[in-house]
């Protein structure tokens, strides 16, 4: 059989979600369909310090960001929005023409810049009629109100519906019915397929926490870091006040994309501290997960299907802006009793400490409520099977009209 | 058109190694100074990339890795495909940024016509769509031996193209220490592009060094402290193995507390076997990028292969050093550590002739008698500089000129 060329195209704005998210997809589908040829299309600025497997190799684009005033801009490039765009779609339809992939998955928000993925998938419909288009979702991507108006506004449901032969959520229906929350109808609601979560495996085995004292280690992570400077901020000016009396060790990780002035404050204060550890980005993530007691995190997706796949407690520090996804996946796994969310707008050292310490001293609770919440995680290897009966209907790579 | 319209386009194909990237960042970064609003643009394809920090309103496309296995021979490094339809991918890649970046310049780091000639087309495209883009080439001092370099040259019409696509070749290097032009037998046409430049290095000095972060390593302070390092790493483990068989020799009275910094790109096995190997020696193996500069600027002793950047940061930090060549097949490094030893530059051993003892004697004799170099005899250093006042016209420069706004 000729290999299956599969393209993945993701875009992040201001974290690295969707490209660590197309990475882990690309890895699993890299070692589990024979002759797999991928390659990622990403504007993320630190893609080449992550690791990637054989035959997955990627393009990286000039990258866009959203300003201060939220309006989007060119990442570094002195470049007016629409001419990076253009340069940005051109090479796009130059890797969709050459590499002429059979399947094509799109990772990204649908309502960021979507005159960008019309002029893409426009391109592909018309210059690549048998290529099979898949556009992933997270299991929730913000609250039903605001996507529902703004997928309405932007015209994403047409979207969607015009470019895509299915619709990927890597999450489930029962704990979110995007179909119903965000009243998606036939034909676009027959293209979604509920994959379920993404289960992550350490490749490593050795311990990386120092624990010669036995005490409970709490994890610290806001993903990216793009904006996590306030939970971790909060976190040690906690530790900072109780002098040293906390009864467990801390791992706090910034992520990558914190912004090294606001890194470096941070880490000078963590390193003042007994039992705390810092990094910035740690190949040994998943290692840090398994060996924790407890995780606080902001509930970004990636994290949160990290976390389930050791079945960690929680605490849930959602950031709050719109679409405000985290703050209603907290919600929703809070109510499925496998973490407790704090109130975002309440938070301060004395409030996250006591939720902390109450949650490291009282361990067999927890350990009883992750035992009884059952979730799927085998989304990994439910892709596969969708690519698979996507594939069978694409055999050839000659496809291309020009 | 908005915004700033001066817009610079770099190619530079590393496949597994930095050197090229890393000689147009510093290019980059003196372009930045003359002209901060300039926008760059450096088309790479390092798996890494861009590994460095990136200036201000500088960004990178990178293209499908190609590796080189031989001479003018590449390969997928990663993607199932051959090469032929990867040089497909990667030449309407550069192609359309070409033409919708649309550069005022262009420069093109050592292959004429890019790798697997992947340029071919695009060049000839985008110089009938955009004549008034100058379009450079960008040697460094000494690409190999003479003979395989013509003859390579002429078989993939390097000075064909050379000739009718380029407006300059800047030669990152001196004539005083290797014309360029005269080995490699530059037709007229081509001498009269041609400009020496200098030496391209790095110009900031690097963070003062903190003394604790040194004895953090090492059980024991000692009286010197040697830095070795390999670039990209990739084929570095040969001459990190004799210099622990050199230390090894030492013992028990080793003078020095080591580092051996191994770069991104050396085979994991590799790094674990130099750990395993150095045990119970005063030697600290790391991966370490970012801050072996700062390590080989606090260095009594530098030991490094001859790449073109690692021999410029230890001539810009006047650092006594020994470079061990890569044997070949290029002979680009023993030429180079050749001319430089001759002017006592540093010293060097040829690695056919690198053995535990001649190495150890030349450490030890190099950290006991210090290092005195000639400042006659240094070339000139300042290619970075010279190379943007080539690339950023001066009317441009001036604009930049403008009375401070209250505020800045």
């Amino acid at each position: 059989m000729s290999s299956l060329r599969i393209l993945m195209y993701s875009h992040d704005t201001l974290g690295m979600g969707h490209t660590w998210r197309t990475i882990t997809i690309a890895s699993h589908l890299a070692k589990n369909i024979a002759n797999a040829s991928i390659l990622v299309l990403t504007d993320l600025p630190i893609i080449g310090r992550l690791r990637l497997p054989a035959n997955v190799d990627y393009v990286h684009l000039p990258g866009v960001v959203l300003s201060t005033a939220q309006e989007y801009q060119a990442r570094n490039l002195n470049l007016d929005l629409k001419k990076l765009i253009k340069i940005r779609c051109k090479i796009t339809q130059s890797a969709l023409k050459t590499f002429k992939p059979q399947l094509i998955i799109v990772e990204r928000d649908p309502l960021v810049l979507p005159d960008e993925m019309d002029r893409i998938l426009s391109f592909v419909r018309d210059k690549m009629p048998l290529t099979k288009v898949v556009w992933g979702l997270s299991d929730i991507i913000g609250k039903s109100d605001f996507i529902v108006r703004e997928w309405t506004g932007q015209q994403v449901y047409q979207m969607l519906d015009r470019f895509c032969d299915e619709i990927w959520v890597y999450g489930l229906m029962e704990i979110f019915d995007q179909i119903k929350e965000y009243q998606i109808f036939p034909p676009l609601s027959e293209k979604f397929f509920y994959v379920g979560y993404l289960r992550a495996a350490s490749k490593y085995e050795k311990n990386r926490v120092k624990s010669n004292h036995q005490l409970p280690v709490v994890l610290v992570t806001t993903g990216s870091g793009s904006d996590g400077f306030g939970l971790l901020e909060t976190y040690i000016r906690f530790l900072e006040k109780s002098g040293g009396a906390a009864l467990f060790q801390s791992v706090i990780v910034s992520g990558p994309m914190m912004r090294t002035s606001e890194k470096h404050l941070l880490k000078e204060r963590a390193e003042k501290l007994p039992n705390v550890v810092f990094h910035r980005f740690s190949k040994h993530f998943l290692q840090l997960v398994k060996e924790a007691d407890l995780v606080v995190t902001t509930s970004g997706y990636n994290t949160l299907c990290e976390i389930l796949s050791y079945r960690k407690n929680m605490l849930f520090v959602p950031t709050v802006a719109p679409p405000n996804e985290r703050l209603l996946r907290a919600q929703i796994f809070e109510r499925l009793g496998l973490g407790e969310l704090l109130s975002p707008e309440s938070l301060n050292p004395e409030y996250l400490g006591e939720k902390v310490t109450s949650a490291v001293s009282n361990p067999h609770d927890s350990i009883d409520r992750m035992n009884s919440v059952n979730i799927g995680m085998d989304g990994l290897d439910k892709i596969v099977d969708r690519i698979k009966s996507l594939a069978g209907v694409t055999d050839s790579a000659e496809h291309l009209t020009d | 058109m908005g915004k700033s319209d001066f817009k610079v386009l770099i190619y530079s194909q590393d496949g597994f190694g930095l050197g090229h990237l890393r000689r147009n960042l510093n290019i980059c970064l003196q372009v930045k100074k003359r002209y901060p609003e300039a926008s760059i643009l450096i088309i790479a394809d390092s798996p890494v990339a861009p590994f460095f920090k990136l200036p201000a309103r500088c960004d990178f496309v990178k293209i499908p890795t190609i590796v080189k296995v031989d001479m003018g021979i590449w390969q997928p490094d990663r993607l199932p495909v051959t090469y032929r339809e990867l040089l497909q991918i990667r030449s309407e890649i550069i192609q359309n940024v070409l033409l919708s970046f649309r550069p005022q310049v262009f420069l093109v780091d050592h292959m004429p016509n890019g790798a697997l000639g992947e340029l071919a087309v695009p060049l000839q495209k985008f110089k009938r769509s955009s004549p008034e883009t100058k379009i450079v080439l960008g040697l460094r001092d000494i690409l190999g031996a003479p003979e395989v370099i013509c003859e390579h040259w002429l078989k993939e019409g390097a000075y064909a193209a050379t000739e009718t696509y380029y407006d300059s070749v800047y030669v990152y290097g001196c004539s005083e220490f290797y014309n360029l032009a005269d080995e490699y037998k530059f037709p007229e046409a081509l001498i009269a592009k041609t400009r020496y430049c200098g030496y391209v290095c790095r110009d900031s000095v690097p963070r003062e060094f903190d003394e604790q972060a040194l004895t953090k390593l090492f059980s024991k302070n000692s009286d010197w402290f040697v830095m070795v390092t390999g670039g990209g790493g990739s084929d570095a483990s040969y001459f990190m193995d004799k210099f622990i068989d050199a230390v090894r020799l030492l013992s028990p009275y080793i003078p020095f507390n080591a580092i051996i910094s191994t770069g991104p790109f050396m085979h994991p096995d590799q790094y674990k076997l130099l750990r395993r190997r150095a045990r119970g020696l005063p030697i600290f193996i790391t991966p370490m990028g970012g801050d072996t500069i700062r390590f080989t600027r606090r260095a009594d002793l530098v030991i490094s292969m001859a790449g073109y950047n690692t021999v410029c940061e230890v001539l810009r930090l006047r650092k006594n050093a020994i470079i061990v060549p890569r044997a070949g097949p290029s002979t680009e490094q023993t030429t180079r550590s050749r001319i430089m030893s001759e002017r006592d530059l540093f010293g060097t051993i040829h690695p056919t002739q690198l053995t535990a003892e001649n190495f150890s004697e030349l450490i030890l004799s190099r950290l006991q008698n210090g290092h005195h170099m000639n400042e006659k005899l240094m070339p000139d250093l300042t290619g970075a500089v010279n190379v943007a006042a080539l690339l950023v016209p001066e009317s441009n420069h001036k604009r930049t000129q403008r009375p401070p706004t209250i505020g800045d």
